[in-house]
Parts: C-alpha cells; structure tokens; sequence
C-alpha cells in the first residue's frame, strides 16, 4: 500500500482522479510512477457516497426500490431484481411464474447492456471508437424497451416486493423478438472487429493478470472470476427466480486477464439472448404477483369498490409490509458480480439493518495488486475491464 | 440440524456459543477471541472450505450490552454452500483483523470501522474509507441523527496543508 511517507526518492505522483475520462465515474487513484512503470497505486473512493444503507433504515421494504436504481446506475433492473428476491426471501414468498420470467427477460436484456457498456467504455479507452457506437446503438433499443415497460430509462424501479408494478403489454414478446435479431448482428460486428484484432490483443493479452486463487481471496466474483477459470455463477450454482428451468452455458478464461474478461464478456451476452429466447417462447400466462392482501397492493377497481380493498390498499400504503423479526442474506449474480442484499428485521416496517454487498467493493482492491509494475496506459486498460460502477462502490 | 452446523458443532465444541437455523444462511456465533482461530478452520479444513468472504456487516443494537453484532458473510465456491459468522462487541472492544486469512477482507474491515467506529485490531491500514477522514461520528449508529448536517463548510488551510473548519 502506497502512502506519501513511504514513498521512494525519485518517483512521480500522478493522480488519476477523482474526475478523469478514464475512471468512468469519481473515484481516486494515485499512481506512483517509475517513468512510465507503476510502483505502486493508492486508491480513495467515497466521492459518491450517498449513506443509501443510512437511509434504508428510515424507509419501507417497497420505498428503498428507487435508491436501488442509484446504485449500480448502468443496469438499474439488475439492482431491483436483486433487492426484491432478498426481501421475498425473507417474507418467504415466491413470486408466480409469469412474474419470474418477465423478471429474467428484464433482468438478461440489463446484463446484455451492462456488458455492452463494459466492453464498449472499454475499448474506448484503449483506443477503439466504433465498437463503442455499434454497441450502443443496441444499447439504446434495450433502453427504448425498458422505457416502454417501465416509463423511464434509468430510474426504473421495475420490481415490487412479490412481484412487478405492473404486467408488461401486449406487443412485449415482439418488441423483445426484434432484439433477439438485433443484438446478434453487433455482437458479431465487434467480434470480427475486436477479437483476433493485433492491436487489441497486444493491449490486453496479459494485461492485469489475476490467479484463480487470488481471485478468491479476494473475494472475487461474477466475470472477473470466470475469466481467472472458475465457472462460477449464481444463476446455475443456487438458482433463484426460477434459472433453473433455461438452459445456458458458463463461459470461462484461463488467465485472467483483461483479454479473458473481454472474452467472458462478448460469450456472456450469446448466452443472455439464449436464456430471453428460451423465456420469451416460454412465457406463461397468469398474474405477475403474488396475490397477498399484506404484501401486494390490490387492484384499483377493488380499492375503489369494496370495503376490504380500501383497507389492504391503506393499511399498505400506511404501514408497509412487515417482516418477522430475523436476518437474510441473499446474492444475486449481477453483471459484475454476486450483489447481495444483508437485511435485519426487528419486526417492524423499516429494515433494521440493510447491508449491500456491491462486487465492485471487493474487485476494486485488487486494482493495486494488478497494475503493479506494469503502464500507465495499462492501468486504464484494466480499470475499464473490471468495470467499477462509483454508485455501487460508495453506494 | 443440518449436515453443516454438525459438522461445526463437532469441529469447535464450546468455540461455537450458539446456533440459528431459522433463517437463510445459517449463522454461528463465536466469541471474539476465538474468532481467527474458527475462520482460519473454516477456510482451510476439508469439509468446510470457505474460500470466499463475500462481506462484513455491523448491526448496532442501541442501548444492549454487547452493542454491536458484526456478521461475516462467507460462501464456499468447493462446497457451494454459505454460513454466517457472527460475533458480539461491545462498543470499546476491538474485532480482530481476518486480513491474514482472506485478505480481501481489507476494505470491509476498513468500511466496519468507518460505519461503526468498531477497531479492527491487526489491520494493515485501519482508515476510514467511504466518509472523508476528518469526519466526526460514524454514520450507521443509530445514535447518528439522520437529518441535519454534521459537518460546517470547510476549507483547506494552506498553511498546514489540510482541510479546516477553522478558517
């Protein structure tokens, strides 16, 4: 760990942060510099914090849905899925099959954009200008259909404990069809571009190297562990939010790279439209929620015609759901990673405790074993591959 | 009881205080003395090999003596399997540092103290990590009032090269 004091006699300072092109977001990195070789790096986050786990304590199990959005900013959805599977976790409730689909069809299509950012901030930064407006093109389809389920773009708020605000409409299966055949033809495009491409392959090919085994020690997962050569993902080890019925592969790499990260990546997407493909011919009819009086809110025409209707619908909106009192912790595999939710109930309508368990948090402190001895413009190479989100790491 | 806490139970005898098998995952609870001990056990021993700390969460409990409950979250990628370990610590007493046995338990150790003023004895580099490092009080106490501001508008002091609220 670098400090002033420590520092050696002749090495420059350069600071990397915490407003700079490359860190896509605020967070600092400090550089000690040999030439152009890194000695050693330092690293500051908290420029972003927000005290989202102070302010979960004040609010209902449905009112801490939008700080979700907040966190991990590039796939809000993911976010919500996941907070809302650790609260039905501990309600005990399991969420009908149409919601659970309509949850995984949401829940790839934001991985696939998620990763489309990844890979595409990432080339940007090492050099590479297309790839970055093929991919967000597709990006930007995924958005439009986001926002024709939801009504926004990045504050979704999708999901409500025991289900979804609301059934997607009617021209959902096609709207989600014509990706399937859209998405495909970039993927394509930027794997003839990127793949076997020599300059990309000399930035990347060893670059920021981690060993399974560190990997672990740190507490590494999602891509960046799959890249180090374990095939380990949630969705297949402890499925949740029924994965379990799709069919799909684990892509894996071998060195650990930013070159297998890449890799990871671009195979992860393939088998993202595998699973939306498998779902969407899949999606069975019937209710997106579950139909409890004490977790969800009834219909509108039942609040505005019947007696016990106005009462669930006001009994909810004034006192929230209660949980038993007791802990759960649940993680689900997000795009970076495993996000997982810490949550303490004392019975009362408000969490006790929320603890979030962000992937960036434990991938970013390997930034310094990684960058070691090698190029500044390595370094920036490496920080787009793990792709650090500063919502999700300060939170 | 399932396979796991037996397993446990054997392996550790009186280390383990007690056992909760209600809620997902499992939790023990050890006492803070014993606690590197048990979770080198738990990581290197063959039928539990927790090869993974996934996070470190404190619950203040206000006005309860312990005060504080620190939850290690641990998830075996051998076994597939998670576990809980917590402990109890009083509100001047230290935990010890796991950054020997994982050492990605760093920057949760770090975010432990920042949040709730919990000394991590043993740690490389104890340094607030997500509030700046002139801030006074730890935000996640439920002493810690939710609204308000806490910290005046401050400057940096040339003179000693730092950031001052006396300008």
């Amino acid at each position: 760990m670098f400090t002033f004091e420590k520092r050696k006699k002749d090495t420059m300072i350069l600071n990397l942060g915490p407003s700079h092109n490359a860190t896509h977001g605020t967070l600092r990195i400090v550089l000690e510099l040999d030439g152009e070789r890194i000695v050693d790096a330092s690293l500051e986050i908290g420029y972003l914090h927000r005290g989202i786990e102070k302010m979960a304590e004040q609010r209902t199990y449905n009112g801490f849905i939008p700080l979700t959005d907040r966190m991990n900013y590039v796939s809000p959805i993911m976010n919500n899925i996941a907070y809302t599977l650790a609260v039905e976790k501990m309600l005990g409730i399991e969420v009908p099959k149409r919601g659970q689909y309509v949850r995984v069809i949401m829940n790839e299509l934001t991985r696939i954009a998620d990763h489309l950012v990844a890979i595409g901030t990432n080339v940007v930064d090492i050099g590479a200008l297309t790839n970055y407006f093929y991919f967000f093109k597709e990006r930007e389809r995924i958005y439009d259909l986001i926002e024709k389920v939801v009504g926004a773009r990045l504050t979704t708020t999708f999901t409500r404990v025991g289900g979804l605000a609301r059934d997607v409409s009617g021209d959902f299966a096609s709207s989600v069809r014509y990706l399937l055949t859209e998405i495909p033809k970039s993927i394509k495009d930027v794997d003839k571009l990127l793949t076997k491409n020599r300059i990309f392959m000399d930035r990347t090919v060893n670059v920021g190297a981690i060993s399974q085994e560190r990997a672990l020690e740190y507490g590494f997962t999602g891509p960046v562990l799959r890249a180090a050569g374990l095939a380990w993902d949630l969705r297949k080890k402890q499925p949740y939010s029924g994965y379990e019925n799709f069919d799909f592969d684990i892509p894996t790499g071998e060195n650990g790279d930013t070159y297998d990260r890449y890799l990871v990546r671009m195979e992860e997407m393939r088998q993202s439209l595998r699973i939306i493909q498998q779902a969407i011919d899949h999606l069975p009819d019937g209710p997106v929620s579950v139909e409890d009086p004490h977790i969800t809110l009834p219909p509108k025409e039942e609040v505005y015609n019947t007696m016990e209707g106005l009462i669930h619908h006001f009994m909810l909106i004034m006192y929230g759901i209660k949980a038993k009192p007791g802990y759960v912790y649940f993680g689900t595999e997000v795009a970076n990673g495993e996000l997982g939710f810490y949550i303490v109930s004392d019975g009362e309508q408000y969490p006790y405790r929320l603890k979030v368990r962000p992937p960036c948090f434990a991938i970013f402190q390997a930034f310094p074993e990684m960058v070691r001895g090698l190029l500044i413009a390595d370094a920036v190479a490496i920080l787009g591959s793990l792709n650090i989100v500063a919502g999700e790491l300060d939170r | 009881m399932s396979e796991l806490i037996e397993s446990i139970k054997n392996r550790f005898g009186d280390k383990i205080v007690s056992v909760q098998e209600d809620f997902r995952p499992r939790s023990v609870k050890v006492r803070v003395g014993d606690l590197v001990e048990v979770m080198t056990a738990l990581k290197n021993e063959e039928p539990f090999r927790f090869n993974q700390i996934l996070d470190i969460a404190g619950v203040d409990f206000l006005n309860h003596k312990p005060r504080f409950l620190v939850a290690y979250i641990l998830l075996s990628t051998v076994t597939n399997k998670r576990l809980i370990v917590e402990t109890d610590v009083d509100e001047f007493e230290a935990v010890p540092s796991l950054t020997g046995v994982w050492c990605g338990a760093d920057w949760f150790e770090r975010e432990l103290y920042d949040m709730f003023g919990i000394k991590v004895k043993g740690h490389p580099n104890l340094k607030r990590i997500l509030m700046s490092e002139d801030f006074e009080g730890h935000p996640l106490r439920k002493d810690f009032p939710v609204r308000g501001t806490t910290a005046p508008e401050q400057r940096y002091a040339p003179w000693d090269k730092r950031r001052t609220r006396e300008y």
